[in-house]
């Protein structure tokens, strides 16, 4: 009975240092593109989480969800995976390496250049790519980014 | 032609079919994709008398790669090779082995169907059983991936990978909150006289099921079973249980899992016809910014509970240290010690300890 309530304790203590790292709000270093093809025009916080971690691989028409960004070193990519993803930078590749080698899917193409990024979403219609929102894209889609 | 050559040219042969009928398909760049890495491991048993290496040894430990092929926008190939410690100039090639290979069709993010060699989902380490950049240490636990050396009559919890047909899926229901399940049912422990693959008797399967719910972000408990009628002159059963725990905010990680595995033999031919072992192995770690990852683990293996001090544990320090995404560097001591009355008689109430060191470059 003594051990049980020691264990307890001990996960409560746990979950006590979890929760303060929850939900939150996105901020907007960043911008959101598709293919100017795609027919949504804002996508809530919690698919776009879903869609970076491989966890949604398909669009409603069913079209598979290619999900592209710069190199996370980069601050606004860093603030991306921190806020809408949850994780640090160190969870995120780990989260990744994890996936990928127990064959759960590939890691989401990075791109050196915003322009290079800017190009492949506009030649790929399932694409969807994070970009700093200094970035002025063109020949691509902005969308909102939801909250819900 | 050699045994070897014929062995490495028919696994070769069949991966290249693979390739070549998925590549058959209008070739798109982004529809192929290699990952991999390649790991050297150096080892140094310190005593005089241990299961180690008594002399260091500097070893091409691992080469790992995985293709994944994008068939359709819901279906998908993944295979999964591997070369192992090609050490002897001249002599011995090292072996390669096909990890696995599947085809994978998603209906819904929630329901994927899989087919082929698959690993068997259980417990926190099998899926990443070869993938040191997926772990801190260099070597997975005892619990997790038993070394016969250390208990020679213990038995598979369960197989490392198994020809079969698997359902998997995940589903989200809060932003922080996901529940993943795999279900698969497969041919079971097999051995070279009962399964030389096309002529497999169809009589051994085996089901796998395994569940991890995410409590928060951070706490993720899983469970998983496995059920086998193995393909034995006196083994019937294998009934296996597991139980994961981990928690992670990022920096402070603690991973932990017990394994209870019950094997049940045939009452006509032994008297002992029910045998229960049991692995558990508690890890708790720090991940500064710099990349450096101390971590310690114990780790324990009971090959048959019933019997007092048989027991073998490792415990293990050791630093992680990720240079950048895909290199890393590996460092540990293990100190393996034996009950009195454990299957190593040299080294009964005894230990030893080792040294370790890797060097792992992904891709």
């Amino acid at each position: 009975m003594r051990t049980l309530a020691t264990f307890l304790c001990i996960l409560s203590g746990l979950y006590g240092l979890s929760s303060g790292n929850s939900y939150k709000s996105a901020e907007s270093s960043y911008v959101v593109i598709v293919n100017v093809d795609n027919q949504i025009t804002a996508i809530s916080q919690k698919d776009l989480a879903l869609i970076f971690l491989g966890k949604k691989t398909l669009w409603e028409n069913e079209t598979r969800i290619v999900p592209v960004m710069m190199r996370e070193k980069q601050r606004p990519m860093r603030n991306f995976v921190e806020v809408v993803l949850n994780k640090s930078i160190s969870q995120y590749r780990a989260y990744w390496k994890r996936r990928l080698f127990s064959g759960g899917g590939t890691i989401p193409k990075t791109f050196k250049t915003h322009k290079s990024l800017i190009d492949y979403v506009s030649n790929k219609p399932g694409a969807i790519g994070i970009i700093p929102k200094k970035s002025a894209p063109e020949g691509v889609k902005v969308i909102k980014i939801a909250k819900s | 032609m050699y045994p070897l050559y014929q062995t490495i040219n028919s696994r070769i042969t069949g991966f290249i079919i693979l390739a070549a009928v998925t590549l058959a398909l209008p070739l798109d760049p982004d529809r192929i994709s290699l990952n991999g890495f390649v790991s050297f491991e150096a080892e140094q048993q310190i005593d005089a008398i241990g299961l180690g290496d008594p002399n260091f040894s500097l070893d091409a430990d691992l080469l790992d790669l995985i293709f994944n092929f994008q068939i359709g926008e819901n279906m998908r190939t993944v295979c999964d090779i591997s070369w192992k410690h090609g050490h002897e100039s001249s002599k011995n090639y090292g072996a390669l082995d096909l990890e696995y290979v599947f085809i994978e069709h998603t209906f819904f993010d929630e329901i994927k169907l899989r087919i082929g060699k698959i690993l068997t989902p259980f417990g926190n380490f099998n899926e990443i059983l070869q993938a040191k950049p997926a772990y801190y240490s260099v070597d997975v636990p005892l619990s997790a991936e038993i070394v016969k050396q250390f208990a020679p009559t213990s038995f598979l919890f369960f197989p490392k990978s198994g020809m079969g047909i698997s359902i998997q899926g995940e589903t989200v229901f809060q932003y922080t909150k996901s529940l993943e399940y795999h279900f698969f049912v497969a041919n079971g422990l097999q051995d070279s006289s009962t399964n030389p693959y096309e002529m497999d008797g169809n009589i051994s399967k085996s089901i796998a099921a395994q569940l991890r719910f995410s409590v928060t972000d951070n706490i993720k408990v899983g469970k998983s079973i496995y059920i086998d009628n193995p393909v034995h002159p006196i083994h019937r059963l294998i009934f296996s249980d597991g139980y994961e725990f981990e928690f992670n905010n990022g920096k402070f990680r603690l991973l932990s899992e017990l394994t209870i595995g019950n094997l049940y033999k045939d009452k006509d031919i032994t008297e002992n016809s029910q045998v229960t072992q049991a692995g558990a192995y508690i890890q708790p770690s720090f991940s500064f910014e710099s990349g450096l990852t101390p971590y310690f683990r114990f780790d324990i293996l009971d090959p048959d509970i019933k019997l007092d001090d048989n027991y073998s544990f490792v415990t293990t320090l050791g630093i992680h240290y990720e240079l950048s995404n895909w290199y890393m560097v590996k460092s540990e001591v293990d100190y393996f010690h034996f009950g009195k009355k454990s299957q190593v008689p040299q080294l009964s109430d005894a230990g030893y300890t080792t040294f370790k060191a890797a060097l792992v470059l992904g891709f």
